[in-house]
């Protein structure tokens, strides 16, 4: 037990230092794109150049990078996400207001993914007729080869403007199964080729001269033993799926964490940028960390005994 | 004496896998409490007759004939027809324990679920089958993940999930074939008693001949597909007619090969104490010895036959002979080198060479024969480009291959071919001392025969030093001069060969000899009817 303890403080160490990595990578990255939040209010509104260089004091981008990332740093770690330079509202609670609606986007998106690319490539092992196979290679190849943002594009295009079913912005059904039928298409070809792989292991044949039933195979071996392949591909998806729902968001005119993300770039809103990649990192970490634990949690050759 | 009632018999069953006929007509009869042993080496369709018989054929498979189970017939072609058979009354136990089981259930789950009862009547079945199978903690081991157990108890408890319905015929396809020898001596002990008590007809399926002589009231004698013969066991194996069961049968080495070598007055190998320990999987904790206080001495020109059953320590003492690990304590040395020092490394490589198990993972499978064996001598800048090509037909020549396998890949090649190319890449630096790790293992008998006279001639002409590592008692006794037997990995019993495997001293020496399976010797009379 104790070891189990170890081991995931080591866990949590590592996952914390990936995410220092990302602050620090981050912060200065977004400073090497030419101009800053100055030049955009200047360009904007004709300031002189003494107001220029109070306004640089005032929001201390006067100061050496370092400098700055130190006092970001030190905000920070008090829990304090700093104020929007755009908008004059605090960061914290832009992030607050902008996640459930990404949350919401993402949990509809993966759960029509998952359904749809573990369902074709569970039937396409049961039944082997070509159709399931056809649909999982037809799906796999879609997302391959169609971008989501063109594909919602030809979305509402066709279900909005044309048979106007639903309203061009602010729906979230179209975006959610845009990003699924992504998901499934990323999902169900490698679990299919796991799937049967496993159908044509020796304990398969070893559970059919026991007497099992087919269904007793299929539900109680062969998808039990596909679950660590899903869960990993399901890990990367998650992974892959933040940028997804930015670009949707986006294009559908959602409120959420990409369109802050959005507008915080195109402002050069410093404080707002950093906030949302660190928010985006330590999702990613969470979602690396659970799929660890539920791969553990499903196989009792990695559990420690 | 009156024979028993007919059980399972089929007239013509055939099995074709695409355009092959893997299984050719085959004709088959087992009475009820009857073992009928099937006997072939790999490739004689005779596990594919076992799957026909279970109803068990992968889809790929195209099956012919009927099959006659008590008064049912069931075409084999037909795998629904089968469903009502599997498991309730036809079992089968698989050679490999650890891939007949779930990895992500419990075994006492995959018994229960073989019970086809309710749960708790299942429960009480598992633990009950479990401790018939001679598991003394039913309770616990209906607990544990398959990696948890041994193999030996894996099986048994595959033994308990193939006899929970009872059924009237168990299939063992190798079922002891995975095991050490202590272990399957125990597994067949098994077998006739559950089968004393049951009488259930039994149709045993192995390449041994010697474990089938142990087990089986009849015997059918399996090649490409067909039957060739049949018949008692005793007269099968003591009197064959058939001139491949002729060959199968005197493929068991009996004895030694060849006459001993006259010892060199250098040692080729010396280790005095020589401890090895794994770096431990996780900080803290133990480390576990591999090898402790090992202390042998191989002269030039003499053969040491290392013993042992699997985690004994025998293959770790082979890399340390060949330098690929250093000892955790104690010395070991090589013609005076120390093998794992890297500034000797290359002296070494020309001093010691080593064949594996496994011919086919030690070749590169991208490279012809020829590349591999002008490797070794082009490291080592040995010759010309001609020159060497020249040196690789002359190894190949020398392990009984021709010209014409210098531009083969290994693929293209049988196991008895391949393993024949490792060891001449292994000859190609003239070692004089050479480590072989189970070579014969993987192969079929009649191939295992004919590559321990390979490697006996070769050290005989050469007069070179080996290191003959083995499981299998009978392979070294055709090869070692001196005999070493490694247990936990220490030695406990170490002499010369003839003392050692004829009068042993020590009490795990002799149940390992005991264990493994002989064949009758064969009479005089037996041979002349």
């Amino acid at each position: 037990m104790t070891r189990g303890f170890a081991g995931s403080g080591a866990a949590l160490l590592r996952h914390g230092a990936v995410v220092c990595a990302i602050a620090v990578v981050m912060f200065f990255l977004i400073r090497v794109i030419p101009g800053d939040v100055v030049d955009v209010l200047a360009a904007e509104g004709d300031l002189s150049d003494s107001e220029i260089a109070a306004l640089r004091a005032e929001l201390g981008l006067d100061r050496g990078v370092a400098a700055q990332f130190v006092a970001w740093l030190a905000a920070a770690a008090r829990g304090d996400l700093g104020l929007s330079i755009r908008f004059e509202r605090p960061v914290a609670e832009m992030i607050w207001f902008a996640v459930p609606g990404t949350l919401a986007l993402a949990a509809k998106a993966l759960a029509i993914g998952l359904t749809l690319g573990i369902g074709l490539a569970a039937a396409a092992v049961i039944w082997p007729r070509r159709v399931f196979v056809w649909l999982v290679n037809a799906v796999n190849l879609w997302s391959i080869a169609l971008p989501t943002f063109c594909v919602g594009l030809a979305a509402i295009l066709i279900f909005s403007i044309w048979l106007g079913w639903l309203p061009v912005l602010g729906q979230a059904t179209l975006p959610a199964i845009v990003i699924g039928i992504d998901i499934a298409g990323q999902l169900a070809k490698p679990l299919h080729e796991d799937l049967k792989e496993i159908a044509a292991a020796p304990f398969v044949r070893a559970a059919r001269a026991r007497g099992q039933s087919r269904a007793t195979i299929v539900f109680r071996h062969l998808l039990p033993n596909a679950a660590p392949v899903a869960i990993a591909l399901s890990g990367l998806i998650l992974a892959g799926l933040i940028g997804g729902t930015l670009t949707m968001e986006v294009l559908f005119g959602l409120p959420g964490l990409g369109t802050v993300a959005l507008q915080a770039i195109l402002g050069r809103d410093y404080p707002v940028v950093q906030a949302v990649i660190l928010v985006f990192a330590l999702a990613i970490v969470l979602v690396n960390a659970l799929t660890d634990l539920c791969q553990r949690a499903l196989d009792p050759r990695l559990r420690h005994d | 004496m009156t024979r028993p009632a007919r059980l399972l018999s089929v007239d013509s069953l055939s099995v074709k896998i695409g355009a092959r006929r893997v299984v050719d007509r085959v004709a088959l009869e087992i009475a009820t409490g009857e073992t009928l042993g099937l006997v072939g080496e790999s490739g004689s369709g005779k596990s594919m007759t076992a799957f026909a018989l279970g109803g068990l054929l992968p889809p790929v498979a195209r099956a012919e004939g009927i099959v006659h189970l008590a008064g049912d017939a069931l075409p084999a072609d037909r795998p629904e027809a089968w469903d009502p058979i599997r498991g309730r009354r036809v079992g089968v136990v698989f050679q490999d324990p650890y891939a007949s089981f779930d990895p992500l259930r419990t075994v006492g789950a995959q018994i229960a679920m073989a019970c086809h009862l309710p749960r708790e009547a299942a429960r009480a079945r598992t633990l009950a089958l479990l401790e018939e199978c001679g598991l003394p903690e039913p309770g616990a081991m209906a607990g544990a993940y398959p990696h948890q157990v041994s193999g030996g108890q894996l099986q048994r408890a595959g033994l308990a999930a193939a006899l929970a319905q009872a059924p009237a015929l168990l299939i063992a396809d190798e079922p002891t074939t995975a095991l050490d020898a202590t272990v399957q001596a125990q597994i067949v002990e098994l077998l006739r008693r559950l089968q004393a008590r049951h009488g259930m007809a039994i149709l045993f399926i192995s390449h041994d001949l010697a474990v089938v002589a142990r087990v089986a009231d009849r015997v059918a004698v399996m090649k490409d597909g067909r039957i060739v013969e049949t018949g008692t066991a005793a007269r099968v194996l003591s009197a064959p007619s058939h001139a491949y069961t002729q060959v199968l049968v005197a493929s068991r080495p009996a004895g030694r090969i060849g006459a001993p070598v006259r010892p060199g007055d250098t040692i080729a190998l010396e280790s005095s104490s020589v401890g090895f320990a794994y770096a431990p999987r996780r900080m803290g904790a133990v480390r576990e010895a591999a090898l402790a206080d090992v202390s042998l001495r191989i002269r030039a020109g003499v053969c040491l036959g290392l013993v042992g059953e699997s985690g004994s320590g025998k293959s770790t003492f082979g890399r340390l002979a060949v330098g690929s690990a250093r000892p955790s304590s104690g010395s070991l040395r090589v013609f005076g080198l120390e093998p794992s020092d890297p500034a000797s490394a290359r002296a070494r490589a020309r001093l010691v060479q080593m064949v594996f198990q496994d011919a086919a993972g030690s070749l590169n499978p991208r490279r012809m024969v020829v590349a591999s064996l002008m490797e070794p001598l082009a490291l080592h800048g040995i010759g010309t480009r001609g020159e060497r090509q020249d040196r690789a037909a002359a190894l190949l020549d020398e392990v009984g291959l021709g010209t014409e396998h210098l531009r083969r890949y290994p693929h293209e090649l049988s196991g008895g071919q391949r393993q024949r190319v490792a060891i001449a890449r292994s000859l190609a630096l003239d070692p004089a001392l050479l480590v072989c790790d189970e070579p014969v293992t993987a192969l079929d008998m009649t191939i295992q025969a004919q590559i321990l006279k390979l490697l006996a001639d070769i050290r005989a002409r050469r007069a070179m030093a080996m290191l003959f590592i083995s499981h299998d008692i009978a392979a070294v006794e055709a090869m070692a001069d001196d005999v070493a037997v490694l247990h936990r990995g220490r030695v406990v019993e170490y002499g010369a060969a003839s003392r050692i495997l004829h009068a042993p001293v020590d009490g795990y020496t002799r149940a390992l000899l005991g264990a493994v399976a002989r064949l009758p010797v064969r009479s005089a009379s037996a041979v002349a009817r």
